[in-house]
């Protein structure tokens, strides 16, 4: 943007290259004016004009809109340099989104954080993962079962007038869990009841 | 089987600096929460939707299947200033977090976008 001198002599060909209306100095009557890099702006006399009225102007605004926009896919950081605006700035920051869930395992992770001048926008955490269980292994029926059952046939025994099953041998001795009686002292032979029954063996897996 | 769990959104932490303490307006808005189950959306997260929560990945075996949760969105803030606020020329420093990456769709990532009239 061209600009008239700040000092020294000023001609119209300077001032028509900063204003564009022309070489006649009375054109500018009443014109709005601005200078270069700042806000500052005003209106020349709608009566008399002096060429000193032009020093470090121009005719067209600075200040002009635009706009700015970066992600983190370019670059995590940077830097830019603040605009010449005349009526409003607007500064707007996302934080980095969460990534989602596996759908059976690995949860998601967070998104990274942004922030300018201060203030921070916080990134989303990632989802949780899904999970699809895998049921146990069946049981093998084949290697377990409930206590055994077994039955015992009558048995014949001799009892003798000597050792009795690792005993001295004793005529008034009684045992339990046998068919009571007493130990004969001459040999003698008796037979056992049968036995029917379940011995109440617990085995693993049942 | 289960689906996952959504995720949580960013939140705000603000501690201005002395060069903007007197803005026109501040706005403030923490990130959404993620859905449980949500099976992602075809996006293009790296690119444009900045801040965006990924969506969960959907799985399936002989079991049954299960989506993952959907990943929570980025917070956000907006700052407005006035005409002359901020001096021509200030240099405004910034810093842009990643896009959470995972099993499921990638989120969004951390992006800036400054306008001006």
């Amino acid at each position: 943007m061209t600009f008239v001198p700040n000092s020294g002599p000023v001609n119209t060909t300077q001032i028509n290259a900063a204003f564009g209306l022309g070489e006649d100095i009375n054109l500018y009557k009443g014109v709005q004016w601005f200078y270069p890099g700042n806000l500052t702006t005003g209106f020349f006399s709608t009566n008399t004009i002096k060429m000193s009225d032009f020093f470090g102007k121009q005719g067209t605004d600075p200040a002009t809109a635009g706009s700015f926009y970066a992600n983190a896919v370019s670059g995590n950081t940077g830097n830019i340099s603040a605009p010449l605006y005349r009526n409003t700035l607007k500064i707007e920051v996302w934080g980095g989104g969460g990534s989602g869930g596996g759908g059976n395992g690995g949860n998601g992770s967070k998104g990274g954080d942004s922030s300018i001048l201060g203030v921070t926008a916080g990134g989303g955490s990632g989802g949780g993962a899904g999970n699809i269980p895998v049921p146990p292994p069946p049981v093998d029926v084949t290697v377990s079962g409930h206590g055994g059952q077994q039955t015992l046939d009558p048995q014949t025994w001799t009892a003798a007038n000597t050792n009795y099953i690792g005993f001295p041998a004793n005529p008034n001795a009684t045992f339990s869990g046998l068919p009571q009686g007493t130990s004969p002292s001459t040999p003698e032979t008796q037979t056992s009841p049968s036995f029917n029954g379940n011995y109440g063996l617990t085995q693993r897996g049942e | 089987m289960s689906n996952g769990g959504g995720g949580s959104g960013g939140t705000i932490n603000a501690n201005p600096s002395p060069s903007i303490v007197n803005p026109q307006t501040f706005v403030f808005l923490n990130g959404n929460s993620g859905v449980t189950g949500s099976t992602a959306q075809n996006n293009s997260a790296n690119n444009a939707n900045v801040g965006y929560g990924g969506g969960g990945a959907s799985a399936s075996t002989s079991y049954g299947s299960a989506t993952g949760g959907s990943g929570g969105s980025g917070a956000y803030f907006e700052i407005i200033y006035n005409g002359g606020q901020i001096p021509y020329g200030a240099n405004l420093s910034y810093i842009l977090g990643n896009a959470g990456i995972g099993t499921g769709t990638s989120g969004g990532p951390g992006g800036i976008r400054i306008t001006w009239s």
